[in-house]
């Protein structure tokens, strides 16, 4: 069979061979295959879909990063999608709230953009199907980019570089909306961080120091006093290697008890399928990284790796839709009214802290494929 | 050189035609199709929304519910004929929007069986392998680590008790010791897989069952179950009586 395809495969190139020898030679060249799955540890899974009519292509990522860093994106050309989204804070930045073009701040924090391969929704309350509808709602946004897709396209085809870079990404040099959404995306995918001390582990390349092991075992228990089982339980949310939200439509969003019914400022979740019980449910977001993004949370309110597990041990709030997960996470027996607590003693918080610090992937952020090629 | 093109051509014909027998050979299969209704109480299992009462006047709300059905099999108990599925882990979840859930299985072996076997779980096999085969992907959220095994069966929801607090309810069954094989025997018509075409069958699963018969499970003391010995039970429960064939059909 191979032998067969082989043949047919001469046959077919003969033809195409041949008919050109007679006609003009002048064929664009097509845009070149962009391997990404050979790029992916195996742990990560396949759980992945590429939207089949944006399949990845060399000229796609390389025009993709182009627009990431452009800064004729936004209205006053001052703000790239880079602004806010920097390589040496895992693509996040480290402002509690960005500032926009007109210098108003927004009311979310900056997320990181890594392996976001393996996420079906997008931004805090999930309100993007797909890095394709996500990369044009900050350029049209009045206090992020602010400009509308029409002048954006006119500016970038009016430009001595992007009609070319789009022929040879998509074939056209007429440049839509449409494309400057898929180019980035398919830059965004290539955002793969697997380099990690974490990762070295995995792939048995690096041994965890005692504190290590410890953090790394009660990152993933969920407590069970009961049988004498200790737990941070933070991988019931932050789930499997990647540290991130279950991928499912919305199971990957929770509310981990930052406030109380009455004093929650954003509704989260509950925006965008208006049911109740979504109140103040938000991404749960990989954590890789996570010592390079502070600060922490949707609304940037934590500014070290400290408080937030101080936050998870000792001052959840109570609120109807409370995650069951963490109501029923205590490593000490309690009583129903009791507060919530995990009882995790500072040995362990410690131990919690060096696990997420594993996390820390210094060539993802150095990657010289995903800096600015302006630069 | 037209000589040389046709030449190519006729040489590839005749490799072509010759390969196509042996694409043949394996022919003689079917489709299963099966669709899997989640329901509690017989109607169809809401999430988030819906209160529900169990034998111990227990309230309560679901909000996710998902389990591993694998190793499927069909069976002909009179002439002892058989087909395995290879590979055969499937994740089955409520889905947020249908409590219908459709599973395709491909290249059956043609036959009339009379009962429909499968395991709810993760054989010891497969648990703690890293092959991830079928659906067990760790990115499926069953696993309880990266390298530990997987979950089996998963329930999430709201413990809903009479003047104290909400709770959670949190149903984690998993480990080697909790592994079902359920056993389905086709009541009034067999399952005929024909070539080439789909059989379908209607497999219900009632999660009532879950929490009784035999042992009545009682929130107020079990309304988290992960590693406890209670886990053996629930899943006794629900070996026992969740399932059932509603109805076989072409
Ligand atoms: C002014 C700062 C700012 C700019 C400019 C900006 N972003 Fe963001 N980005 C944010 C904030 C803040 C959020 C979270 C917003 C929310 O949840 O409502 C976010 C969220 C995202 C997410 C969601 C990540 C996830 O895990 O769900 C992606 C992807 C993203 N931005 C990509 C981009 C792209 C592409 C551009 C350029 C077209 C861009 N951003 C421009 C601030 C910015
Ligand atoms: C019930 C699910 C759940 C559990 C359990 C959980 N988290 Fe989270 N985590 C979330 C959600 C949801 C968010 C985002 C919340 C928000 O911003 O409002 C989050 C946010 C975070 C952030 C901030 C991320 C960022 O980019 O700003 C860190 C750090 C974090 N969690 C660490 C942990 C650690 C460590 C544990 C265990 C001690 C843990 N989480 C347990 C759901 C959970």
């Amino acid at each position: 069979m191979k032998f067969l395809k082989y043949i047919l495969f001469l046959s077919f190139f003969s033809f195409v061979f041949f008919s050109c020898e007679e006609e003009n030679p002048e064929v664009d060249p097509k845009p070149v295959f962009y391997d990404l799955e050979s790029e992916l540890p195996f742990y990560f899974g396949k759980n992945y879909e590429i939207p089949e009519d944006n399949p990845m292509t060399v000229q796609g990522v390389e025009l993709g990063r182009m627009l990431f860093y452009e800064k004729k994106l936004s209205g006053n050309n001052t703000q790239a999608c880079a602004s806010c989204h920097q390589q040496k804070n895992a693509f996040s930045d480290s402002n509690r709230f960005s500032e926009g073009i007109d210098g108003i701040e927004g009311k979310r924090n900056s997320m990181s953009i890594a392996n976001l391969l393996w996420n079906q929704k997008f931004f805090w309350d999930g309100r993007a199907n797909s890095l394709e509808e996500q990369a044009l709602i900050p350029i049209q946004d009045p206090i992020e980019m602010h400009q509308s897709l029409d002048e954006v396209v006119a500016k970038l085809q009016s430009s001595d570089i992007y009609p070319s870079k789009f022929k040879a990404a998509f074939e056209s040099e007429i440049i839509t909306a449409e494309n400057i959404a898929k180019a980035i995306a398919q830059f965004e995918r290539t955002l793969i961080s697997s380099n990690s001390k974490y990762d070295l582990y995995l792939k048995g390349e690096y041994d965890l120091t005692p504190q290590e092991q410890l953090g790394l075992d009660l990152f993933f228990t969920h407590p069970v006093p009961q049988a004498g089982l200790r737990g941070g339980n933070c991988g019931d949310c932050h789930t499997n290697v990647l540290t991130s939200g279950d991928l499912n439509e919305f199971d990957g969003f929770h509310n981990n008890g930052l406030d109380e019914d009455n004093s929650m400022q954003d509704k989260g979740l509950c925006n965008v399928t208006e049911k109740d019980f979504d109140q103040a449910k938000f991404k749960a977001p990989t954590l890789r990284n996570i010592a390079l993004t502070a600060p922490y949370m949707h609304d940037g309110r934590f500014n070290s790796l400290e408080e937030v597990l101080d936050h998870y041990d000792l001052h959840i709030k109570k609120s109807t839709t409370l995650d069951p997960l963490i109501r029923e996470a205590s490593n000490e027996l309690t009583l129903p009214e009791d507060p919530i607590k995990l009882f995790l003693t500072n040995e362990e918080k410690a131990a919690i802290k060096a696990f997420l610090h594993l996390l820390t992937d210094d060539q993802f952020i150095n990657d010289p494929r995903f800096s600015d090629p302006f630069k | 050189m037209n000589k040389y093109i046709s030449g190519l051509i006729i040489f590839s014909v005749l490799l072509f035609s010759s390969c196509e027998k042996d694409n043949n050979e394996p022919g003689e299969t079917g489709s299963l199709k099966l669709i899997i209704s989640n329901l509690n109480g017989g109607v169809p299992l809401e999430l988030n929304d819906k209160e529900y009462t169990n034998e111990m006047g227990n309230k309560y709300t679901v909000a996710e519910f998902k389990f591993y059905l694998s190793n499927l099999k069909l069976r002909n108990k009179s002439n002892g004929k058989f087909y395995i599925e290879p590979e055969s882990y499937h994740l089955v979840r409520r889905l947020p929007d249908t409590h219908l859930f459709e599973l395709t299985i491909e290249n059956v072996d043609i036959g009339e069986f009379d009962e429909l076997e499968f395991a709810v779980g993760v054989d010891n096999s497969k648990n703690y392998s890293l092959d991830n085969v079928g659906d067990l992907d760790p990115t499926n959220n069953m696993a309880w680590d990266w390298n530990s095994g997987y979950k089996f069966l998963l329930l999430e929801g709201q413990f809903l008790p009479k003047n104290e607090e909400q709770k959670g309810l949190v149903f984690h069954i998993g480990s080697d010791a909790n592994y079902r094989k359920i056993l389905l025997p086709s009541t009034s018509e067999n399952i005929i897989i024909k070539e080439s075409q789909a059989t379908t069958i209607n497999l219900e699963v009632e999660v009532s069952e879950i929490f009784k018969d035999p042992t009545t499970i009682d929130f107020k003391e079990n309304n988290v179950v992960m590693f406890d010995a209670i886990s053996n039970k629930v899943a006794d429960n629900y070996a026992k009586n969740m399932f059932s064939l509603s109805g076989i059909s072409k």
